[in-house]
């Protein structure tokens, strides 16, 4: 068991290594690497590797990195989320829902329990519902502005996908079975 | 190619291609699934085919050799599959180039050129009727009945290849006036479904041997099973098609 004053690395060293993913992010993970040997079960050290993984294109061993952090740190919400997240976009839904697990254990007023709820509904092409959990996400979360912005953009394919429906059902007697689900949709609570 | 917007699904608003493939690399690298090696060779059928293509247009090979390239490429193909690991940073296709072209180049280098075509179709005609008169208790049935059931289902194997090979263009030997060509369709149609709903790993034999051409060895590589396992999977398919067409008539 490493002691818990060696685990983490110094915060003048994570500063440093941050300041060179910024611009150099293969840089970034030879640091992080150096870094690792000291402080192999610093959970920060494997998710901002795993980060700059996927940025890399280095995928599998991305999803090994960010694995590892939260296997290291479970209430790592965040790494926990983005891991979910990144399993999401790699076509594994169930996987990701079940990562998210945890994070339904968060008080209802965190942003991220209510991101988890919107991609739940995404995942099950309830599209109003993953909306309207997402706006509520984005109004409760101020600290992180890149995830807000990640949202953004998965409401705006969803409202371009409503409006397809949309203009699709008033197409003819074929639409008018998924003209009345659209309804009855609008008439949830 | 993509979805029409308004059929779209959840998932796909999210899903990034490099993810998704990524992710069918780690998950057969951590588990060797057979499904998962299945769907990775699937996903690169078509480029092993082309490579195939290609080196015989540039060596202006005859077409009757084509199909034998293909075989080799695919061997090709699932040996580099096998091979790969994504963690060592380079991609897919320029490390499989090399391994399927070298299965080619060797491939060739094994045959005579006039008889491959010949030859690739023999064997995998040969390994049908074995693998369907494998395990025959004599004495059990008369020999007629016996015969009327392997006739049968080779008559079911080769309208699933010719079902395969309809984009190909026109079949040789299929009915030309339009009541035969409907009851040919309907039949065709009917196959196709009794072939779905066959167990999966007899799904896979099927589709394999009938659509892509693979020999029993292949599949049996691509299933982590042995050749004769893969024979017995085709034979039990095939029993079942007969059956299940039989009551269906």
């Amino acid at each position: 068991m490493t002691d818990e004053s060696q685990r983490f690395c110094g915060d003048i060293a994570m500063r440093e290594i941050v300041a060179l993913a910024g611009g150099d992010g293969a840089g970034g993970v030879v640091r992080i690497d150096a870094h690792l040997i000291d402080h192999p079960e610093d959970p920060r050290l494997h998710f901002l590797k795993g980060s700059l993984l996927i940025e890399l294109g280095r995928l599998v061993e991305a999803h090994e990195s960010m694995s590892r952090a939260i296997e290291l740190a479970p209430d790592f919400d965040i790494a926990r989320f983005q891991l979910g997240f990144f399993e999401l976009t790699s076509g594994e839904a169930d996987r990701a829902i079940a990562t998210w697990g945890a994070l339904k254990d968060l008080p209802a007023s965190h942003p991220l329990p209510m991101f988890v709820t919107g991609l739940e509904h995404l995942v099950a092409d309830r599209f109003r519902e993953c909306i309207e959990h997402l706006r509520a996400g984005i109004d409760a979360n101020r600290d992180n502005a890149p995830l807000n912005r990640d949202m953004e953009l998965i409401i705006a394919k969803c409202e371009e996908i409503l409006a397809g429906k949309d203009a699709g059902s008033s197409g003819g007697p074929g639409d008018a079975v998924s003209a009345v689900s659209l309804l009855l949709g609008n008439r949830r609570p | 190619m993509m979805r029409p917007l308004r059929n779209l699904r959840g998932v796909d608003v999210v899903a990034r291609p490099d993810r998704v493939e990524a992710s069918l690399w780690r998950r057969f690298i951590l588990s060797g699934q057979a499904r998962l090696r299945e769907s990775l060779f699937e996903r690169y059928r078509q480029f092993a085919r082309s490579l195939a293509r290609r080196h015989a247009r540039r060596n202006q090979l005859g077409r009757d050799v084509v199909e034998d390239l293909e075989h080799f490429a695919y061997t090709g193909l699932l040996e580099a599959i096998d091979r790969y690991d994504p963690r060592k940073g380079r991609a897919f296709l320029a490390f499989a180039t090399s391994r399927i072209a070298g299965s080619i180049v060797d491939g060739l280098g094994r045959i005579n050129e006039l008889g491959a075509q010949l030859r690739f179709r023999r064997r995998s005609e040969r390994e049908r009727v074995a693998s369907l008169v494998d395990g025959e208790q004599e004495g059990t049935r008369t020999a007629v009945a016996q015969l009327a059931d392997l006739v049968t289902e080779l008559a079911l194997g080769l309208m699933m290849a010719a079902q395969e090979n309809a984009e190909a263009g026109p079949r040789e030997g299929t009915a030309d006036n339009a009541f035969d060509n409907l009851a040919w369709r309907q039949t065709q149609n009917q196959l196709r479904e009794r072939v779905n709903g066959l167990d999966e790993i007899e799904r896979t034999v099927i589709r394999q041997h009938y659509q892509n051409d693979l020999l029993f060895s292949q599949i049996a590589t691509m299933l982590g099973v042995s050749r004769g396992r893969v024979s017995q999977i085709h034979k039990a398919a095939l029993g079942k098609l007969r059956k299940t067409m039989r009551l269906a008539r």
